[in-house]
């Protein structure tokens, strides 16, 4: 579903009700004059007016208050014209834990996305308030980490040993993305075609994709990555194992081994034939499907039968499906869209980055309304359906881990 | 910065206190009256009816709105015991609809529809020559439609609110009085919660529950002065707003206080008019000089402030801001009304040059990036109405007016909310008056 805000010319709406219905004020002079000197049904209309402009003056006070929450984007218009309301929170449930909460309200329910990120140290206190101060935990975006040659990198400060982040409906539903035990290795960035820049990231030793339902309040484990091997702190990367559902059998079995490349998180396609797990290999019984504005696009032949033309007007809204050996699915949706409403299409999405600089085309990204939609076999026609913003979990709550990280 | 000496109620318990106070001094004034008025065979009632429907349309940036109506009915069945004793019963109806151009998907339009229904009772005595207490006891619904899935009664910002009002003037021999008075009101928004109170886990936690609902209290005193063709009236008031249940967010790390939000509200209004001789318009060789026009020139001067101890945590930029709904506001708005006579028509002319600066907020780029500098938001907003009005039958006005808004601001930040734009809008209305 497409989503869109449109709150912000609710100034303009209200503005428009306002000049529509304050006649009055274009008489200022003249009863401020006549006032005084009316006659008796002329000194009761007075009193009526007076009344009527005091209570004027607290219908704008209920109108400020209503600005207030639209300028912090708190209530918003979806594209069909119905009402969204967003609520974010940022939370400290343990002295070296952050967690992020955000609420999306529609007509049909309330849909939650939650990310508990455990830091490899205490969040820094705030000598005044002795308050856990997060602001001086920035470093915790992986896009933000130094980069450059190898001997030249230093380590992040703080970045999270695991985390824990899920997405829910009020039905009962929800799919869970986590992580446990990282630790950072020196990778190269996908830009390692001329060698020469790497930066610090995470490897978790186990990350998981799991599901629960309203009929089943136990997860149900869809995907474990296992990292074998590798030595902390260095360039040595080890391996990854991915555990699937086996064939006709509820229990998950190991599928396939692949050498940790982080060019693959990117999801740029390599020459050497490693793909993400999103990225459409078959592995045994295992099949990937990934769709771009409804076009198939699980091989780079996909992207040759196309023109220009139809490149251009491509919409940035993906949907990858996971169809497992046990004969479910599992599907995650996301599309990007402007502040006016629209999806941004490859085309408008091209003429944004002409107008911004190479160094904060993330930024400019994570800026966009994200709205995420998950399906699976076991919620039947349910879905989860959130929107959110903040870049921070973009990253790491829905994309890496679906990824090979 | 929150002003503890203008907190004058220290929460909603000693605001229910005064409110009953009130209610029992009003209630108990009423009585008084009506025995007065049922002793007194002067007792008369003195209908005044003003009713209107306009018909107008709204244009945004360069979309058009679709045209729309709106209507007002006022109804005051005043009774008037005595010369002194008057009660002013008000029934007042009032429907706004403004459809605003396209942008969602299917409807093509976003229609906000308001409709108020008030009803209140307002006491006037006058205890002598010199002096008038007032009483007045209200109760306002506003039902708002702002997107097309709410229906009325199911809006978001739907609310009620409840006000109660004594003052006093003092009137001296020359033509000035003053008025002083408390009005003391609550406001609750029925269908608006936080969406973390349905949250077990979390209801304690956050924001609160009603976190909109307040209760507020207005200290005034205003000031009238008519010497020969030349009006001053000033008016100087401070409101407190106790939101018993939104919580103070901490600027370190966005977690929510014990602390509850109060804001300080005050405003300051001069004003100035004057009538100007009338001139002659010497049309045609019949007019006989019977075609004048009487001039209106007024001014008028607003000075608004507001401080809440409420902050603000971008879970965006991982960024707080203190006291992030203080800001200061000032209205300058000269004004003309041509009355040409004897057509009884009017020609109104407005200007309102409006300059607001949040005293806390920091202006943010395109990309949502705040300023290095830390320099402030301000918004600068021109609006120019016009109006004519003309009798067309008796007791029958016609009216075409229309306005043109323009609004600026160094605030680039735009996902959310429309700093900069032009509005413009116009109105045709039919009145009707006893």
């Amino acid at each position: 579903m497409k989503s869109m805000h449109i709150s912000r010319r609710i100034e303009a709406v209200i503005a428009a009700a306002i000049i529509l219905g304050t006649a009055a004020k274009f008489c200022l002079a003249e009863e401020m004059v006549a006032g005084p000197l009316a006659s008796l049904r002329s000194e009761l209309k007075q009193e009526v007016n007076d009344s009527k402009s005091r209570e004027q003056m607290e219908t704008i006070g209920v109108q400020d208050l209503k600005l207030g929450e639209y300028q912090d984007g708190k209530s918003l218009t979806d594209v069909h014209g119905n009402r969204v309301r967003l609520e974010q929170y940022i939370l400290v449930p343990q002295p070296n834990q952050i967690e992020f909460l955000t609420y999306t309200k529609r007509d049909t329910g309330v849909d939650t996305l939650k990310a508990v990120y455990t830091l490899n140290k205490d969040i820094p206190v705030d000598l005044e308030t002795n308050a856990p101060d997060i602001r001086r935990v920035g470093e915790l975006d992986p896009n933000k980490w130094d980069s450059g040659a190898l001997s030249d990198i230093t380590a992040p400060e703080f970045y999270a040993k695991s985390i824990d982040s899920r997405v829910s409906n009020d039905k009962g539903d929800s799919v869970a993305f986590q992580a446990e035990n990282g630790d950072l290795y020196k990778v190269p960035t996908f830009t390692d075609l001329f060698n020469s820049t790497y930066k610090y990231d995470v490897i978790y030793e186990n990350s998981y994709i799991k599901l629960k339902t309203a009929a089943n309040s136990d997860d149900i484990t869809k995907v474990r990555l296992a990292h074998v091997g590798g030595t902390a702190g260095t360039a040595t990367l080890g391996t990854l194992e991915y555990y699937l559902p086996k064939y006709q059998s509820t229990t998950n079995e190991l599928s396939k081994t692949v050498t940790v490349d982080p060019s693959k998180r990117d999801s740029i396609y390599n020459a050497n034939g490693k793909y993400a797990l999103v990225d459409g290999l078959t592995w045994a019984h295992t099949t990937c499907d990934s769709y771009w504005d409804g076009t198939k696009v699980n091989d780079i032949n996909a992207w040759s039968d196309m023109t220009l033309s139809q490149l251009i007007n491509k919409k940035l809204d993906w949907t990858n499906t996971v169809n497992f050996a046990d004969g479910t699915s599992l599907s995650h949706r996301e599309t990007w869209i402007k502040d006016d409403g629209e999806q941004l299409s490859l085309g408008s999405f091209v003429n944004m980055l002409r107008s911004i600089t190479p160094d904060n085309w993330a930024v400019k990204l994570s800026e966009l309304n994200h709205e995420g939609i998950w399906t699976a076999t076991e919620f039947g026609s349910r879905s989860i359906d959130v929107i959110w913003s903040p870049s921070i979990f973009v990253k790491v709550a829905t994309s890496d881990l679906s990824k090979n990280k | 910065m929150y002003n503890k000496n203008t907190d004058f109620y220290g929460g909603k318990l000693k605001m229910t206190r005064k409110i009953k106070f009130m209610a029992l001094l009003l209630v108990s004034g009423s009585a008084a009256l009506m025995s007065a008025g049922q002793a007194s065979a002067e007792t008369k009632i003195m209908p005044l009816f003003n009713a209107s429907l306009g018909f107008g349309n709204a244009f945004y940036l360069e979309n058009s709105g679709t045209p729309s109506i709106s209507y007002d009915i006022d109804y005051v069945p005043a009774v008037i015991f005595n010369e002194k004793l008057t009660l002013l019963p008000r029934l007042n109806s009032n429907y706004s609809g403004t459809m605003m151009p396209k942008e969602i998907e299917e409807e093509g339009n976003i229609y906000v529809q308001t409709w108020d229904n008030l009803l209140y009772t307002k006491i006037v005595d006058k205890l002598n020559t010199s002096w008038i207490l007032r009483g007045e006891l209200g109760f306002k619904s506003e039902l708002a439609r702002e997107t097309a899935d709410e229906s009325w009664g199911s809006g978001l910002y739907d609310y009620g609110k409840t006000h109660l009002e004594v003052s006093m003037e003092k009137k001296f021999e020359k033509p000035i009085s003053i008025t002083f008075g408390e009005r003391i009101y609550s406001t609750t928004f029925p269908n608006y919660r936080a969406l973390s109170a349905d949250s077990t886990q979390y209801s304690q936690l956050l924001s609160g529950d009603k976190v909109l609902d307040t209760a507020s209290g207005e200290t005034f005193i205003k000031m009238e002065w008519l010497l020969n063709r030349t009006f001053l009236a000033c008016k100087l008031g401070a409101t407190q707003s106790n939101y018993g249940d939104q919580k103070v967010v901490s600027i370190v790390d966005g977690h929510y206080l014990d602390t509850k939000r109060k804001d300080a509200y005050s405003n300051f209004t001069v004003g100035v008019s004057q009538l100007i001789p009338d001139f002659k318009v010497p049309l045609g060789a019949d007019d006989e000089g019977r075609r004048k026009v009487k001039t209106f020139l007024g001014i008028n001067y607003e000075s608004i402030a507001k401080d809440s101890n409420q902050n603000q945590f971008d879970t965006e930029k991982i960024k707080g801001i203190g006291d992030y709904y203080d800001y200061r506001q000032t209205c300058i708005t000269p004004s003309v009304t041509f009355r040409f006579l004897p057509a009884n028509s009017d020609l109104s002319i407005s200007y309102d040059v409006i300059r607001k600066n949040y005293s806390s907020r920091i202006v943010q780029d395109v990309n949502g990036n705040y300023a290095a500098d830390e320099e402030k938001i301000y918004q600068s907003s021109n609006v120019m109405n016009l109006r004519f009005a003309f009798p067309v039958m008796k007791k029958y006005l016609a009216s075409i007016s229309c306005s043109f808004r323009n609004s600026r601001s160094n605030m680039l930040y735009e996902k959310y909310f429309q700093y900069n734009f032009n509005a413009y809008s116009y109105m045709l209305g039919v009145g009707y008056e006893y």
